[in-house]
């Protein structure tokens, strides 16, 4: 509001231009404000309908779930002529699937089975496809969610061919539907994409595979090959969460990996697994190491090493460092007597920083 | 017999409550942390299922909450989407009695209820 | 040439700087507009079907520090804590900071939350004041609570400490007394998960404002519109910035300011520039601008990310006293914050951040109030020496007031299209009558209120050895509101 002053300069203006925009732009503003009400208002229609329809449909929900086929008919859950009719209406559908998703999310066994017994009943899943079919990726992405939750497999190859969508998130929701599907196999993608693996969705797989059943596939060795560096993460992050014993010794080739990230997920999957038998690898791998690395060693060691690692932890304790100093220090409590010896016996250890170091790593230990 | 649940997913709940009825128990409804803390003021129930993650409270500090009363041991069973080792062994280091990852079976649900309170 | 043609020539200058300026400042508001739709409907899409309660229970999920510093807070700190512990996430530490306060709050945490002296090594990553002691719960249900007690220093010098005490690679600032949704770090976190090849830095948040709310717990219970005038203005006014402003910038990637109240930072980043600098009132601003400074000049690819959904709520000032020493400081933050840069101004080296948001904010933020201070001072004279064209003076003002009132009218379709906190039709009438009153009533308050803080720098007042002591309850976000 500073322009006001030059009124009677040559490149202003005129003053009947100005009022014809300050016009046009108060008729913009009172139809925004009219918008603004009118979406107020049917939003709040939509509102109550939604909730009338939720309220319907949860009761058929809730009958579905504790459903049982009686003996020699074909299974069909009955649903009211209300409901049927109600679900002719295209936001009913969506409150009904949403209604679906959220129970089927929460519930297994017959529960579970019957909620998609009652999705596939009542055709639910062209509603799914037809968001597939559409071209917002977020329409896309949704479809897909539904699908993968309601376990349709049928449609895997449709699904499938998503996992190289252009939009990065219905990549990424593709490639956990498959997860979701088919547990560990579904992970068959990992040997041909290129894009990264954000961290999140490394995550979302971890979560979804943490409850799939059977073996993870022989080819996990070739993820830990992969080229891409990603790969390489999840595959590791996957071994040490589903405690994949009899990769240990294949993790210890991962200490000469280029990537850090790769190396510090190694060390750390070596933790879980408590492969004992690597600290010799982890102690060799040491001295060339980045800080971040040797803080994971060093920590990794406190949980699988033994007495002899004892010897090398403690001459960390000199490392100029304090951060390494305290991770050395931890580890040695950790170690046991022999640890808390070498404590007891070095030299500096009424000194600062060191008292402070070694008094925080023992309360640690007790807690 | 007297059961507080606590589960913010509407459907949920109500599936839990259907089902712990039809065994014939008298069941409290709690929708967020809060009002099932709400509830614990208004003296024991038999036995308590939980949520972790609700709005308001936590069903930690709804186990914390009813571990430092003088009550008789009321027990407690989480019913959480977590399921990773370091979160059930918070919960059982709290003094949860039993721990139950979604997605789960209610008629699963109903047996352990069953064990824990004829134990 | 004589002295008339001299004078006409200097006036008709002006006057092409000052319509320049103008044109300039309305087709930035008009970008802010488009881009903060854009992105804002991209955000709201991505959330539509993001189920962020995965990150809850994940042992992978980055392990976060809170660092909220406390002075003085002993009526709340207790409600504050609880409520803090309550947030979902798994990998977290809540480091609360005592800051030499003189009241009872420590001696309230340690009894409420039965704590006990423990022994740690502080690495000493970024100076800071002395550390009397670091407690910590002996009750497991606590195990997240770090309490550290340290000498009077400041915000800034508080939450170095938090730096130095946080075990986590990412930190969390927060006010204490802001309420924070349990979601928050779940939907913060994410940012951080999500960014490929270009590391993010920091990520911002919204600040709503809780005047009037119902809380209960330290938990938001009810959301309700301010009943007071001006703490509606602000409503308003954190609507236009956070919803609009912040929004536009981050689609481009050259936010330059995150709030102190509720801002996400990469620890070691962090420490590489030296943590918060406690010289300058405006350290939350100062500290962004320095890690992207960092970045920018070791070549290194990044991101300044921001999550509009509300997360975050806050008192507002309610009298003009307060509202006009926060805006006076917030003020005298930017202009040292800007000057200590001043060598990314227009300097291509530093790409989008020196030739776009620096100068940006020169102009429009730090310069706007004092154009148009001396724009109303001007025209008073002329008006009183009857040189004034007073048709085109009206035609103009209207012209300027009616783009600003559609600007806040936006910034309330933004928050009812997306978010939609308050209830119903009749706060939204409410909402669009503020914004009509605002610039008569509100908006010269904060532009006088911004030329006292001119003013104040230029004396260079000796303020800031009280900010210390004054402790920081009114040190709140920062929102650079448009209007």
């Amino acid at each position: 509001m500073c322009y006001y002053y030059l009124f009677s300069s040559p490149v202003a203006p005129g003053s009947s231009w100005l009022a014809t925009a300050m016009l046009c732009i108060c008729a913009l503003l009172m139809a925004l404000v009219g918008f603004m009400l009118a979406y107020l208002l049917t939003r709040k229609q939509t509102k109550r309908m939604e909730e009338r329809w939720r309220n319907i449909h949860r009761e058929l929900v809730q009958r579905a779930i504790f459903w049982e086929p009686a003996e020699g008919e074909p299974s069909h859950i009955p649903v009211h002529a209300g409901v049927a009719r109600s679900l002719l209406i295209p936001l009913s559908r969506q409150v009904m699937i949403t209604e679906l998703i959220n129970g089927k999310k929460g519930l297994s066994g017959t529960a579970a089975t019957n909620l998609v017994l009652l999705y596939r009943q009542l055709g639910l899943e062209r509603d799914s496809l037809h968001k597939l079919a559409s071209r917002k990726w977020h329409l896309q992405a949704q479809g897909i969610q539904e699908l993968a939750v309601m376990e349709q497999r049928s449609y895997v190859t449709r699904l499938y061919r998503f996992t190289n969508a252009h939009n990065e998130v219905v990549r990424r929701e593709a490639q956990a539907a498959i997860v979701q599907l088919y547990g560990f196999e579904g992970l068959r993608f990992l040997e041909i994409i290129d894009t990264p693996l954000s961290e999140w969705q490394q995550i979302q797989l971890l979560r979804l595979l943490q409850h799939a059943t059977g073996m993870p596939p022989g080819n996990i060795l070739r993820w830990l090959d992969s080229a891409n560096e990603t790969v390489r993460i999840f595959t590791l992050k996957l071994v040490a969460e589903q405690h994949l014993q009899e990769l240990a010794p294949k993790l210890r080739e991962c200490l000469q990996d280029s990537c850090q990230e790769v190396r510090l997920q190694a060390v750390r999957c070596m933790r879980e697994l408590g492969a004992a038998d690597s600290c010799p690898n982890l102690v060799t791998a040491y001295p060339a190491e980045t800080p971040a690395v040797q803080l994971a060693i060093l920590h990794t060691l406190g949980h699988i090493g033994t007495e002899a690692e004892v010897e090398f932890v403690g001459t960390q304790l000199s490392a100029p460092d304090n951060r390494i100093k305290l991770e050395a220090a931890r580890a040695l409590v950790r170690l046991g007597d022999a640890g808390l010896k070498y404590l007891e016996l070095f030299p500096f250890m009424y000194r600062s920083p060191w008292n402070q170091i070694l008094r925080q790593a023992k309360t640690e230990w007790m807690v | 017999m007297k059961i507080l649940v606590a589960e913010d997913e509407p459907i949920l709940i109500r599936i839990i409550e259907m089902r712990l009825k039809k065994d014939g128990y008298e069941v409290l409804l709690a929708e967020d942390g809060q009002q099932a803390l709400d509830r614990l003021e208004q003296g024991p129930p038999d036995l308590i299922i939980t949520d972790i993650m609700m709005p308001y409270a936590s069903g930690l500090e709804i186990i914390a909450s009813v571990r430092a009363r003088t009550w008789p041991k009321v027990p407690v069973i989480i019913l959480s989407a977590m399921g990773q080792e370091d979160v059930v062994l918070e919960a059982f280091q709290l003094g949860a009695d039993d721990y139950i990852t979604k997605p789960f079976s209610p008629n699963e649900l109903s047996v352990r209820v069953r064990r824990l309170l004829t134990r | 040439m004589d002295g008339m043609s001299i004078i006409s020539m200097i006036s008709t200058g002006l006057a092409l700087g000052f319509w320049l300026y103008s044109i300039a400042l309305l087709s930035s508001y008009l970008f802010v507009g488009i881009f903060a739709m854009l992105e804002m409907r991209q955000y709201m899409r991505l959330n539509s079907f993001t189920d962020y309660s995965i990150l809850a229970g994940s042992s992978n999920a980055p392990g976060i520090s809170i660092l909220a510093p406390a002075y003085n807070e002993g009526a709340t700190i207790i409600e504050n804590v609880r409520s803090l512990l309550s947030i979902h996430y798994r990998n977290l530490e809540l480091i609360v900071i005592n800051d030499g306060s003189k009241d009872d709050s420590l001696t309230k945490l340690i009894d409420h939350y039965q704590l006990q002296l423990t022994d740690r090594f502080v690495q000493p990553a970024v100076p800071t004041k002395r550390i009397r002691g670091i407690y910590r719960s002996s009750n497991p249900v606590f195990h997240k609570l770090i309490v550290v007690d340290k000498e009077n220093g400041g915000k800034a010098d508080a939450l170095n400490v938090g730096v130095n005490v946080s075990s986590q690679p990412y930190i969390v600032c927060i006010d204490v007394d802001c309420i924070i949704e349990q979601d928050a770090l779940l939907k913060m976190a994410r940012p951080f998960l999500d960014s490929g090849n270009t590391r993010v830095i920091a990520s911002g948040g919204v600040v709503r404002i809780a005047n009037g709310c119902e809380i209960r717990n330290g938990r938001l219970v009810k959301v309700h519109l301010p009943t007071g005038f001006l703490p509606r203005a602000q409503t308003l006014e954190y609507f236009r910035a956070f919803l609009l402003g912040r929004m536009a910038w981050s689609r481009l990637n050259a936010l330059l300011l995150i709030s102190g109240a509720f801002g996400a930072f990469d620890k070691e980043i962090m420490i590489a520039c030296g943590g918060y600098d406690h010289a300058t009132v405006g350290e939350d601003m100062e500290l962004v601008v320095r890690m992207r400074r960092y970045m920018e000049e070791h070549r290194i690819p990044y991101k300044v990310t921001y999550i509009p959904d509300p997360l975050c709520w806050t008192e507002a000032p309610a009298s003009y006293k307060i509202l006009g020493r926060q805006r006076n400081r917030w003020t005298r933050g930017t202009i040292e914050t800007l000057s200590i840069h001043r060598k990314m101004c227009f300097n291509p080296r530093y790409g989008r951040l020196g030739l776009l948001s620096f100068p940006y904010w020169l102009l429009f933020e730090l310069l706007a109030p004092i154009v148009e201070f001396i724009g109303v001072a001007v025209s008073l004279v002329l008006a009183v020496c009857g040189d004034l064209n007073v048709p085109l003076f009206l035609a103009l003002l209207g012209f300027i007031l009616s783009f600003g009132i559609l600007f806040s009218i936006l910034a309330i379709l933004m928050e009812v299209l997306t978010f939609n906190q308050y209830n119903g039709w009749k706060d939204i009438l409410r909402l669009a009558l503020t914004a009509i009153l605002e610039p008569f009533l509100f908006h010269p308050f904060i532009v006088w209120s911004a030329i006292r803080g001119n003013i104040d720098l230029l004396r260079k007042k000796k303020g800031w050895g009280d900010m210390s002591r004054q402790g920081f309850t009114s040190n709140k976000q920062k929102v650079y509101a448009k209007s």
